[in-house]
């Protein structure tokens, strides 16, 4: 991540600029110049740093997910716990396993 | 029932007149969005079918990387400080024709043994899922645990999955 984020950061050092043209509806548009306003920034800084916040997030969201508590506390519980299967899911296991893995030859277990 | 079988998506499978009932799921499976993430390699995708043409059902596969923040001290040590793999199922659908036939049950169990055939090779801690609205169910009927903050998203560790298939 901070290979390819550190390259473009130079190149908007040196002035670069790229244009976005976008349609929004009136209101929306009336409702951000007034958060920039509150903000004390111009529509454009306010937008830019917004929506590149949000994308970075995005970004890191999909390559790796952070978990907090009370998630991370569920996650790791359940990781460390000793595992026991259910009778529900045991029973949905046998019946896959006859249908889909006990059948020499089937397409799509050929090593079944 | 005909003898259904799994193969990985391809060209000849009839994508354009499947449909699950949700718009969304349908979308992405009729048009290119699963066949542009299966060539750019971001998701695998696999289809049940019983002719290799008609699709029963479909799942996707991709990694993902979880790190766990501001555990308790008890279980800090108990995983890894740094993120640790897991395997998604970031979309799963059943034609809406063979509803009430255990297809979801099928696609499910088909994607955790490949999920489970896959975390020898590769390291996975669990198999997260994203549920769309109305299938939250069937994965908590199936033993997966909600996230609390993000309740679509629920997860199953591969301990148990270990004992499904060992």
């Amino acid at each position: 991540m901070a290979a390819t984020a550190a390259p473009m950061r130079r190149e908007t050092a040196r002035g670069a600029r790229e244009r976005l043209d976008l349609r929004l509806r009136p209101e929306q548009k009336a409702e951000i110049e007034r958060a920039a306003h509150i903000k004390g920034l111009t529509v454009t800084d306010f937008i830019v740093q917004n929506a590149v916040a949000t994308a970075r997030q995005a970004i890191r969201e999909y390559e790796t997910w952070t978990l907090e508590r009370p998630d991370a506390e569920i996650f790791a519980a359940a990781l460390a716990e000793p595992a026991a299967l259910g009778p529900q899911l045991a029973e949905a296991g046998k019946r896959y396993k006859e249908r889909f893995l006990q059948k020499p030859g089937h397409p799509a277990e050929p090593d079944a | 029932m005909l003898e259904y079988f799994f193969e990985p998506l391809a060209q000849q499978h009839d994508r354009a007149s499947f449909t699950c009932g949700n718009e969304a799921l349908d979308e992405y499976f009729r048009g290119d969005p699963v066949r542009q993430d299966v060539s750019r390699r971001v998701t695998n995708a696999f289809v049940l079918t019983p002719d290799g043409k008609f699709v029963a059902g479909f799942y996707t596969l991709s990694p993902i990387s979880i790190l766990s923040v501001d555990l308790p001290a008890s279980l800090q040590k108990k995983l890894p400080s740094r993120p640790i793999g897991a395997t998604l199922i970031g979309r799963m659908g059943r034609a809406l024709s063979l509803r009430g036939k255990g297809v979801g049950e099928m696609l499910l169990m088909d994607a955790l043994h490949k999920a489970w055939q896959a975390s020898k090779l590769v390291s996975s801690w669990a198999v997260v899922v994203d549920a769309k609205e109305g299938a939250r169910n069937f994965y908590v009927q199936n033993e997966f645990t909600p996230f609390a903050t993000r309740p679509d998203r629920l997860f199953l560790p591969m301990k148990k999955i270990d004992l499904l298939f060992e």
